[in-house]
């Protein structure tokens, strides 16, 4: 069955990367009522996507030889080689002056529309529509969200993740932000946090804060971080965090969760990205716990070396959690204290230099590997359920 | 628009000067290897801007690893590589980032990841896709171009060619169904 012309236009306009407001909602209505017309929309999108790489690329030589070296240059407060550019300026490129002048009326006209005053626009993940928020709003996200700058900028928070925005970035209170930079001509973004701050002009990376530091993990691009007067430049697959008071010091990430699905073994996944403990029940009853076991392909979790930080982020009704942090296989028991604001994420840091044996058992050693990890509140009988926003295993050069 | 790559040797010549700073060879390297690198991410990516990013960044992080490259080897292969990693990591992040209720993107992006065994096959389909290209009549071809080469907005599309936009976007998806029919072998 062929789509009607009505239906044909639809289609025609969602090809478009940024279709006028309203018609991406006509388009998903109709697809929802008509597994027919979503083979064919996903055959004709596909052989245009396809028909696009057939594209000349005449002058990709020297883009990419501008953004690499721009990357390298070392500049004072930062920052920044932009793989990405945005795909309007890109493609303006390639196209002739009178329909850039056509498109970019259009383009004039769609800013006008969506974008009616200052400010970003938040979208919750997995909820309809989005809403925009005005420069110096400040917010604690209660699932995953993502914040998007008029220039097409992204950030996007873990549950928690409290952040004040800005025209011209962030500043990050606490929690974790996924940033997708795009290259801008005019002012840098910037992401401020009690400890450090970064300027970026184009890139992709991860920033993290809690009370007492700050974390950049970079993922395409450069970033310069600077902290307690030093500054630190890190490329893609680096990572660096400054500790209150103290300059910014390389580290590695080890394990993560989100990242490795195939870890979590206990626990309800719930519609903000987070997990909440599941229970078990023992002589004391019923116990709220999460486990983590080996990953896919019989991989350990992690090898402990000392400098290793473990970090997460928490929510509890209660004002304490004393989690047992523990891998029996390896016989270590440690006890983690959070002190928590009760129904809020709160992020805590623990220092897995003091990993601790069971009873009279050996110490670690360098290299043994974490295989199952549980997560489990000391024995309380009416001890409530928590959730668990993300965790991570870092590998620090600071020891 | 297919190009003639040059050997391996030549390719390996050209990574090297590359290494030593010659712009010049790293730009004729990007122009031998672009339009097969730009087919193999466009039969695996769910647009035309992921297309351009990824081949993008792609280039640019074989640039700046170009050093870890051995001669000898598989120039073109390697930097395939290096942007197979790049896609996934988008299509992967473009799919954790999109609505719940935002259908037609989820099902590109779900046809994306779900196919990669079919991946071989849309890449083959590309390549045939010039030669159904060819087999269309040069107006038809030019109005692809202009509309998905160069972006050119429907309504501007059809204000210059003085159409109505959904008589338009109607001659457009008979061409795409002529394409996709020649690519089945029916025509």
């Amino acid at each position: 069955m062929n789509p009607d012309a009505d239906q044909m236009l639809l289609f025609e306009e969602a090809m478009q990367a940024e279709p006028l407001p309203g018609r991406r909602e006509e388009l998903n209505h109709l697809l929802a009522a008509n597994p027919t017309l979503q083979a064919a929309w996903i055959a004709h999108r596909r052989l245009v996507v396809s028909f696009s790489g057939l594209a000349p690329r005449t002058d990709l030589g020297a883009r990419v030889l501008a953004v690499a070296q721009s990357g390298r240059q070392s500049r004072c407060q930062v920052i920044a080689a932009g793989v990405q550019r945005r795909l309007e300026v890109r493609r303006w490129r390639r196209i002739g002056l009178r329909a850039m002048a056509a498109a970019a009326a259009i383009i004039i006209v769609y800013v006008a529309i969506a974008w009616p005053r200052s400010g970003v626009e938040l979208q919750r993940v997995g909820v309809a529509g989005a809403q925009r928020i005005a420069y110096g709003t400040s917010l604690a996200s209660d699932g995953q969200v993502v914040l998007r700058w008029r220039d097409g900028s992204l950030a996007e928070l873990a549950p928690g993740t409290q952040v004040t925005v800005a025209s011209d970035g962030l500043n990050l209170v606490s929690g974790v932000a996924d940033c997708t930079i795009l290259p801008r001509s005019r002012e840098a973004f910037r992401i401020t946090t009690a400890q450090a701050h970064v300027t970026v002009l184009g890139t992709r990376f991860r920033c993290t804060a809690d009370r007492t530091s700050s974390g950049v993990e970079v993922t395409r691009g450069r970033v310069r971080m600077v902290a307690a007067g030093t500054d630190l430049e890190l490329g893609a697959g680096d990572a660096a965090r400054a500790i209150t008071g103290s300059p910014p010091q390389r580290e590695t990430v080890v394990w993560r969760w989100p990242g490795d699905e195939a870890a979590l073994t206990a626990g309800t996944r719930q519609a903000d990205g987070s997990v909440r403990s599941g229970v078990f029940q023992d002589r004391t009853g019923a116990i709220p716990h999460l486990n983590f076991a080996g990953l896919a392909g019989g991989r350990e979790l992690f090898a402990w070396h000392p400098g290793q930080v473990l970090r997460v982020a928490l929510r509890c009704a209660d004002r304490q959690m004393h989690l047992q942090f523990l891998d029996q296989a390896l016989g270590i028991n440690q006890h983690l204290m959070a002190t928590v604001v009760p129904g809020e994420w709160t992020v805590v840091t623990y220092d897995l230099d003091a990993l601790r044996p069971y009873g009279s058992g050996p110490a670690p050693v360098a290299g043994a590997t974490f295989g199952s990890v549980n997560f489990t509140p000391e024995p309380d009988p009416e001890g409530h359920p928590f959730d668990l926003g993300w965790i991570e295993v870092v590998q620090t050069e600071s020891r | 628009m297919m190009s003639d790559m040059p050997n391996h040797n030549a390719l390996d010549d050209l990574a090297l000067r590359s290494v030593r700073g010659d712009a010049t060879a790293f730009n004729a390297l990007v122009e031998a290897l672009a339009p097969d690198v730009s087919r193999f991410v466009a039969a695996r990516a769910s647009s035309a801007a992921m297309v351009d990013e990824v081949v993008q960044a792609a280039f640019v992080t074989a640039f700046l690893r170009l050093a870890d490259y051995e001669p000898g080897g598989n120039l073109g292969g390697w930097i395939k590589g290096i942007a197979r990693n790049h896609l996934y990591e988008e299509l992967r992040r473009q799919r954790r980032v999109l609505a719940d209720d935002d259908l037609a993107e989820r099902l590109i992006a779900d046809d994306c990841l779900a196919s990669g065994e079919e991946a071989e096959r849309r890449q083959a389909e590309a390549a045939r896709l010039h030669a159904c290209l060819e087999r269309l009549p040069e107006s038809s071809r030019q109005l692809l171009e202009c509309r998905y080469w160069h972006d050119e907005q429907l309504v501007d599309l059809a204000r210059r060619l003085r159409q109505p936009a959904n008589r338009l976007a109607a001659r457009l998806y008979r061409i795409r169904q002529v394409l996709l029919g020649c690519l089945e072998g029916r025509a």
